[in-house]
This record gives C-alpha cells, sequence and structure tokens, in this order.
C-alpha cells in the first residue's frame, strides 16, 4: 500500500512540475531586435560596409547569447525579454572585431515590441 | 500621389515611432502598430499646388471643420483618404482637419516675407509633390487619437502602400503636433523614396522598420522643426528641446543628441543604405535599391 500511495504522490509531483514547464515556456516574455552591423570611420561617421555572417556575442543574466547576421549584415533574432550587452564581436574567421567607442554596448528587449539596435565596427 | 492598386499579403510593419526607457534610457523603437486598410491619401489632383495658391484655400463650404465629420467611426483614424472620398462624391474641396492644416502652414511658409521661411516652405513643399507624384501611396491616418502624441511610418505588407500614422493628439508632455509629425514622417517617406530606410518581415509575416538610423531621424526631426519650431510648451520635453536646440549645429549635433539624450539610442550613427549582395533586394526587404 505504502508503494502505491508513493506511486501515485510520485506521478502527481511529475504532473504538477510538466504543467509548471509548459505553463512557463507559454508565458515566456519576448520582443524582437532589429539592427545592422556594419564597418565605417568613427571620426567622420561614414559608412564603409556591412559585415555579413558576424558573430554577436551578448550577455544577459550571466548567460551568453549569440546572434549572426545574414548575408546583407543584418540581425532580427526574437529575444526573451531583458538587459542585453555586447560581449564580443567575431568574423565568420574567428576574429575579434573592435566597436566605435562610442557605440552603446547594451539594449533591452521589451515584451512584445522591438529593439532598434546597430551595431558600428572600426574599419 | 498616385494610386496604386497592387496588392500583397496584408502583414504589417512600421517605421519610426519613439518611447523613453527611463532606466536605461536606450532606444527601442516600438511596438508596430496594425490595423486595417484605411484610405488613401491625396488624389492624383495636385493638391501640392494649392499650398501656393492661396485661391485655392478659400472655399471650405462644407462642414469639414469639425473635426469628429472626418473621423472614423470606431474612433481611429482620420485620413486624407476621406478628403479623396468627399472629392468622389463631388465635394472639391473637402479636406481633413490635418491635411488643412498643414497646406496651410506651407503656403504661410511659402508667401513669408522672411527668405529662410520661403526657402524652408519650399522645401517642404517639394518633398510633398515628390510623395504626391510617387508610385507609392502615403495613406495619412490617425490611430489611437487619444494616445500620446507621436508619429510612424509603416508598412503593412500591401505593395505600393505606406501609412504615415500621426497616432495621438496628447500633446500634454510637450509632444509633437499634427505639422511637426507630418513633417517629420514626410520626410521617412522621401528617404524610403531615396532607398535610405526600408522594411523587413520577420519569420512570423510581421514587417519592422530597417536600416533607419540615426542620420535618418536627425533628418526628419530637423525638418519637422523646420516646418513648425517648438512652441513654450513644447520646451517642456527635454528631449526635444534639446533636439531642437542642436538643429542649429547641424546633422551630426542632431545625431548626438539623439544617440545621448533619447529613445532612439543604439542605432547606428552612420547612415545605411539600401544596398544589397549583388544589388538584389532579399524576399523579406521592402525597400527602393539605393541607386
Amino acid at each position: 500500500m505504502q508503494f502505491l500511495k508513493n506511486k501515485k504522490l510520485f506521478v502527481v509531483v511529475i504532473f504538477i512540475s510538466l504543467t509548471c514547464v509548459v505553463l512557463g515556456q507559454q508565458r515566456q516574455k519576448t520582443g524582437r531586435l532589429v539592427g545592422t552591423i556594419s564597418f565605417g570611420n568613427e571620426q567622420t561617421r561614414t559608412f564603409t560596409k556591412f559585415s555579413p555572417r558576424t558573430s554577436i556575442i551578448l550577455i544577459s543574466k550571466g548567460k551568453k547569447k549569440t546572434i549572426i547576421s545574414n548575408e546583407e549584415g543584418d540581425y532580427l533574432p526574437e529575444l526573451r525579454t531583458g538587459k542585453y550587452c555586447i560581449s564580443s564581436v567575431e568574423s565568420e574567421d574567428g576574429k575579434k572585431l573592435k566597436l566605435w567607442s562610442s557605440q552603446n554596448k547594451c539594449f533591452k528587449i521589451y515584451n512584445n515590441k522591438t529593439t532598434r539596435f546597430d551595431i558600428n565596427l572600426l574599419e | 500621389m498616385k494610386i496604386s492598386t497592387k496588392k500583397e499579403k496584408s502583414n504589417c510593419a512600421f517605421l519610426t515611432s519613439y518611447e523613453r526607457d527611463t532606466e536605461t534610457n536606450l532606444d527601442y523603437a516600438q511596438a508596430r502598430y496594425y490595423g486595417g486598410v484605411y484610405g488613401r491619401f491625396t488624389s492624383p489632383d495636385p493638391i501640392a499646388g494649392s499650398c501656393i495658391n492661396p485661391q485655392s484655400h478659400n472655399k471650405y463650404a462644407y462642414a469639414w471643420n469639425n473635426p469628429l465629420v472626418l473621423t472614423d467611426p470606431t474612433g481611429l483614424i482620420v485620413s486624407w483618404e476621406d478628403s479623396e472620398k468627399k472629392k468622389e462624391d463631388g465635394e472639391t474641396e473637402a479636406k481633413t482637419n490635418a491635411q488643412r492644416k498643414y497646406e496651410k502652414r506651407l503656403e504661410e511658409m511659402i508667401n513669408s516675407k522672411d527668405k529662410k521661411t520661403r526657402e524652408r516652405g519650399l522645401k517642404l513643399n517639394a518633398t510633398y509633390e515628390r510623395l504626391q507624384t510617387s508610385d507609392i501611396t502615403f495613406h495619412v491616418v490617425k490611430e489611437n487619437p487619444s494616445g500620446a502624441s507621436s508619429g510612424e511610418l509603416t508598412y503593412k505588407g500591401e505593395e505600393g502602400h505606406l501609412y504615415v500614422n500621426l497616432k495621438g493628439d496628447n500633446n500634454a508632455y510637450g509632444a509633437l503636433t499634427d505639422i511637426q509629425k507630418i513633417a517629420h514622417e514626410f520626410k521617412h517617406g522621401e528617404q524610403f523614396l531615396d532607398g535610405q530606410i526600408g522594411f523587413i518581415r520577420d519569420e512570423k509575416g510581421k514587417w519592422w522598420g530597417y536600416r533607419d538610423d540615426l542620420p535618418d531621424e536627425a533628418e526628419a526631426f530637423i525638418t519637422g522643426f523646420e516646418a513648425q519650431p517648438l512652441d513654450p510648451a513644447q520646451r517642456s520635453n527635454k528631449f526635444l528641446n534639446a533636439v531642437e536646440s542642436a538643429r542649429s549645429f547641424g546633422l551630426n549635433a542632431v545625431v548626438d543628441v539623439l544617440d545621448r539624450e533619447g529613445p532612439y539610442k543604439g542605432r547606428s550613427k552612420t547612415q545605411l543604405e539600401m544596398r544589397f549582395v549583388g544589388g538584389k533586394i532579399p524576399p523579406n526587404v521592402y525597400a527602393v535599391p539605393k541607386k
């Protein structure tokens, strides 16, 4: 009997846990990041070229998240809400790329909203 | 303005608008607003010509002075297409309040004794004419009229149709006037035609503003304030006051203010144009390629 009771309890606990996980996922709040990564001259503020297939490594709440720009240098990922900061930027071949000194490093993602955040790289 | 009958699937997008994040002061272009299709903006008639013909403004014989007449029953919209519809019904001088206000302002500027004001008026009128004669139909609408005042240029997925949404009328915090918003958004319309800004569709089918950078915004703010400088009440808005004050120092000064003070912080400081690999516009982009 005790075994059966424990088994029932185990099933109930598992069911509740799974329900919580599913509901939690359903309630996950997300927003959209829209941006373009490009090279340019910081002094003259002139555009040089877009930066395709570039890895942008972000940090949010201690976790890393990498987004990669497309062939045109654009990115449009859906991200969980919260504050994100640029950790580093790498070219397709793994080379570290430098940001403009005046580049803003952080942005926020809001629920069901879009955040426009571009990245200017030193040429 | 040409009226296009071409239609594509009905998704939505927007271009400019802003909200201030008081915590980080970072930029985020806010959520896109989707609504129905609200009419067309202007007719093939040379309405812009009326801006420099004072006679054309003297015949408001109908009841269009009452904004309620021009409000959609849903309470969502005042559209220049309403004027178009009235014209189709034989009322040749029907205009919305927004249209009338804007055209009157252009007329005042063009007829001003001050040379600088005249020049600015002619420049604004040239932009207006450019939009009217383009292949794109610009719909001027007013969604959420009781909300906070801001404007945006949106794309709803119908090829050949862009929407200038004047949004709210609530200027309690010194937000932009209709005239400033129209001039600002018309500038964005011109930027679209020039291949400076566009729209991009995400994997869920929503359209978003694309490559709308700080120089684009700075140009639009300058144009808005050229149409109508800030009034004393608007100066209480720190952000608008800083932008307008920077205007006399040129585009880069305004870019700096937008980057430092405003909700646009985080956008590119360089002009990102509609140039694509192999010169082909990607399938998820709606834009005029830069020549």
